[in-house]
C-alpha cells in the first residue's frame, strides 16, 4: 500500500508583530518529498513566514491547511504533533544539554521508541556520533546546525521548516548541509527552506518562491528561477 | 583545630545544607520562570509548620513528618502558581517579583493565624546528643541527619535533572523557553514539576531549620538574603552552582566568628547575617555572573 503523501498549503496569509503587518498575503504549498526554497532580501519576511506557519505569531487573515485540515493559528504543540517541525535561524539548540539530550528533547512528544530515529540522525550526521555526550553549546557552528536539524527530525516530521540552515557555515559544512537536506527529502520529508545563498538552494529545489516586502513576487520551479534574468540580477548576483 | 571543626566547620556545613536546599529551588525556579521568587522562604516556613502539626498530632519525629511537609508545600506552591503567577507569565518580571512579595506576606499571615505567633520547637524526635568520632570530633545526631539528608536530596535532584525525561525538559526550558515550545515540550507541565521540586526542597529545608533552631512565622523570610546570596554566588539559574554558593555562605557565616586572632571572635556572631550580604555585594561587583557563569539574557 502506498503511503499517503501529505500536503501543506498556505493561502494568502497576513501576519506580523503587533499592529504591523509584515506578511501581506503570502501563499506557498508543498508536498512531502519536495524541497521548496524561499528567497528574498533581508527583512522581506522570510523568518516571519516560518513563525506564522508554526503558530508562533498570530495569523490575521488567510488559512493554512495540513491536507484538508485547517491548522491556522493552532497552538505550537499541536502543530508539532501533526508532524511539522521547525529549525529557527538562531538559537536553535539547547546549549547546556548534550547532543544526545538535544535529540531526546526533539522526541519529547513521542510515546514510542525513538532510538531508531536517533540512529538515523547519527547516520545522516556521522560527525555527531562521537560528540553525543558533549555539551551542544561547545560544538562548532556547523555541528550545532546538525544538532538543530537532527533535533527537528526526531519527531519524524512530515514537513520540516529550515530557516537559513547554512548561514555562516564554512564551505565544507555548507556542502554537507546541502547534501543532508537532499537526503532528508528522500526520507519522505517535505522541506521548506529559507536561503540567502539562493543559487545553490534553487539548484536542489523543486520550487522556489521569491518573497519581497511580505508579498510573493514569483513562484516557479527552481530551474526557471535560476534562468530568470531579473531574479538573477536582483538576488543571485551577490552570491558568486 | 578540633574546636574549629566541631564548633565552626560542622555548624557551617549544617547551615550551608539548609541554604542549599532553599537556594536550589530559587535557582531552578529562576531558570524556568525568570523571576526571583521572594516567597520561597515562606514556603520553607510552611513546610516546617506542617511538620509541627504532625509532631503534635501523631507524636512522630519531624523527620518522619517530612513527606507530609513535602506534600503540603508542593501543593501550596502549585496553587500559588496557578492563582498568583500564571496570570502574569507574559508580563514583565517586576510584576511577578511584586506578586511573590505579596504571596510572601499572605503566607506569613496565614502561618500566624493558623499556628500562632509565638516561638515553637519540635518537642520530640530531635536528638541533640553528640556523637563522637575520630577521637575528639563531635556532631549532634540532629546535625548528622541534616547533612546526610541534604546530600541525599541533592543526589536525588541531580538524578532527576540528569536522567529523567521531565528533568531534562526542565534543563532544556531553562536553556531556551522559545525553543522548548518549538520542540513540543509541554512548558506548563514543566513549570508545575519545577514547583514540586522547589516546594519539596523548601519544605525539607524548613523542617531542618526548625529542628536546628526553633519555629517562628518569620523563620523562612529571614533566610531570604542568604538564599539569594547563595543563588547569585552560584550563578543564578544554575542549581548546582547554588549548592556550592550555599556552602560558601553557610561556612562563611559560621567561620566569621572563629577567633582567628587571639581569643575574641573575628566578627561578633551578631553580625552573622551581614556576612551573606557582604559576600553577595562583593560578588555582584567583582563577578556578577556568579562563580559559575550564570544566565545571560
Ligand atoms: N519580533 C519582532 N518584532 C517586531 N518586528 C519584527 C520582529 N521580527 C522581525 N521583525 C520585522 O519584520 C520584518 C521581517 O523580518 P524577518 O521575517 O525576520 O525578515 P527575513 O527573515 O526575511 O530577513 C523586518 O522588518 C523586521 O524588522
Ligand atoms: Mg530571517
Amino acid at each position: 500500500m502506498k503511503k499517503k503523501i501529505h500536503k501543506l498549503v498556505v493561502e494568502n496569509i497576513v501576519s506580523g508583530y503587533g499592529d504591523m503587518d509584515i506578511l501581506k498575503g503570502v501563499s506557498i504549498n508543498i508536498s512531502q518529498e519536495e524541497i521548496v526554497v524561499i528567497i528574498g532580501p533581508n527583512g522581506a519576511g522570510k523568518s516571519t513566514l516560518m513563525k506564522s506557519i508554526f503558530g508562533l505569531i498570530p495569523i490575521k487573515e488567510g488559512n493554512i491547511y495540513f491536507d484538508e485540515e485547517e491548522i491556522t493559528n493552532l497552538d505550537t504543540q499541536s502543530i508539532v504533533k501533526k508532524g511539522i517541525s521547525y529549525v529557527p535561524q538562531v538559537k536553535n539548540i539547547f546549549p547546556n544539554l548534550t547532543v544526545q539530550e538535544n535529540l531526546e528533547m526533539g522526541a519529547y512528544l513521542r510515546k514510542d521508541n525513538y532510538l531508531e530515529t536517533m540512529n538515523d540522525v547519527f547516520k545522516l550526521y556521522p560527525d555527531l556520533v562521537e560528540k553525543r555526550n558533549q555539551i551542544a553549546g561547545q560544538l562548532s557552528g556547523g555541528q550545532q546546525q546538525m544538532v538543530a536539524i537532527g533535533r527537528a527530525l526526531m519527531i519524524q516530521p512530515e514537513f520540516i521548516l529550515l530557516d537559513e540552515p547554512t548561514a555562516g557555515l564554512s564551505p565544507k559544512m555548507y556542502n554537507d548541509t546541502f547534501e543532508s537536506i537532499q537526503k532528508i527529502k528522500t526520507l519522505g520529508v517535505g522541506v521548506i527552506m529559507v536561503e540567502q545563498n539562493a543559487k545553490r538552494a534553487l539548484q536542489i529545489s523543486d520550487r522556489g518562491c521569491v518573497l519581497v516586502s511580505g508579498e510573493n513576487k514569483l513562484t516557479a520551479s527552481g530551474q526557471s528561477l535560476l534562468m530568470n534574468e531579473n531574479i538573477t540580477n536582483l538576488f543571485l548576483g551577490g552570491n558568486e | 583545630m578540633i574546636d574549629f571543626i566541631n564548633f565552626y566547620f560542622l555548624p557551617g556545613l549544617v547551615l550551608g545544607s539548609i541554604y542549599a536546599l532553599g537556594a536550589m529551588g530559587v535557582s531552578l525556579l529562576f531558570g524556568i520562570l525568570r523571576f526571583a521568587h521572594f516567597a520561597h522562604g515562606d514556603l520553607m516556613s510552611f513546610g516546617a509548620y506542617i511538620a509541627l502539626s504532625m509532631v503534635s498530632i501523631f507524636h512522630v519525629s519531624p523527620f518522619f513528618a517530612i513527606p507530609a511537609s513535602i506534600l503540603g508545600s508542593s501543593l501550596l506552591a502549585i496553587l500559588i502558581d496557578k492563582v498568583c503567577y500564571k496570570p502574569f507569565r507574559k508580563s514583565q518580571t517586576v510584576v511577578l517579583v511584586i506578586s511573590s512579595l505579596g504571596v510572601s506576606l499572605m503566607l506569613r499571615s496565614f502561618i500566624q493565624l493558623t499556628w500562632g505567633v509565638s516561638l515553637e520547637v519540635y518537642e520530640i524526635g530531635v536528638i541533640k546528643d553528640a556523637i563522637t568520632f575520630g577521637g575528639n570530633f563531635r556532631i549532634s545526631e540532629n546535625h548528622l541527619v541534616i547533612i546526610i539528608g541534604t546530600f541525599s536530596l541533592i543526589y536525588l535532584t541531580h538524578i532527576f535533572l540528569a536522567k529523567t525525561k521531565l528533568g531534562k525538559a526542565m534543563r532544556a526550558m531553562s536553556d531556551d523557553q522559545d525553543l522548548a515550545l518549538i520542540t513540543g515540550i509541554n512548558t506548563e507541565r514543566v513549570i508545575q514539576a519545577t514547583w514540586i521540586v522547589g516546594g519539596s526542597l523548601a519544605a525539607v529545608a524548613g523542617v531542618f531549620l526548625g529542628s536546628d533552631t526553633q519555629l517562628n512565622p518569620r523563620m523562612g523570610w529571614d533566610q531570604l538574603l542568604p538564599l539569594f546570596a547563595a543563588a547569585i554566588l552560584g550563578g543564578i539559574g544554575r542549581p548546582y552552582g547554588a549548592i556550592a554558593g550555599a556552602m560558601v555562605i553557610g561556612m562563611a557565616e559560621e567561620i566569621s566568628s572563629f577567633p582567628f586572632f587571639g581569643t575574641e571572635p573575628l566578627l561578633s556572631p551578631a553580625y552573622k547575617t551581614g556576612v551573606a550580604f557582604f559576600i553577595m555585594v562583593i560578588m555582584l561587583i567583582v563577578r556578577p555572573t556568579g562563580l559559575f557563569k550564570g544566565r545571560s539574557f
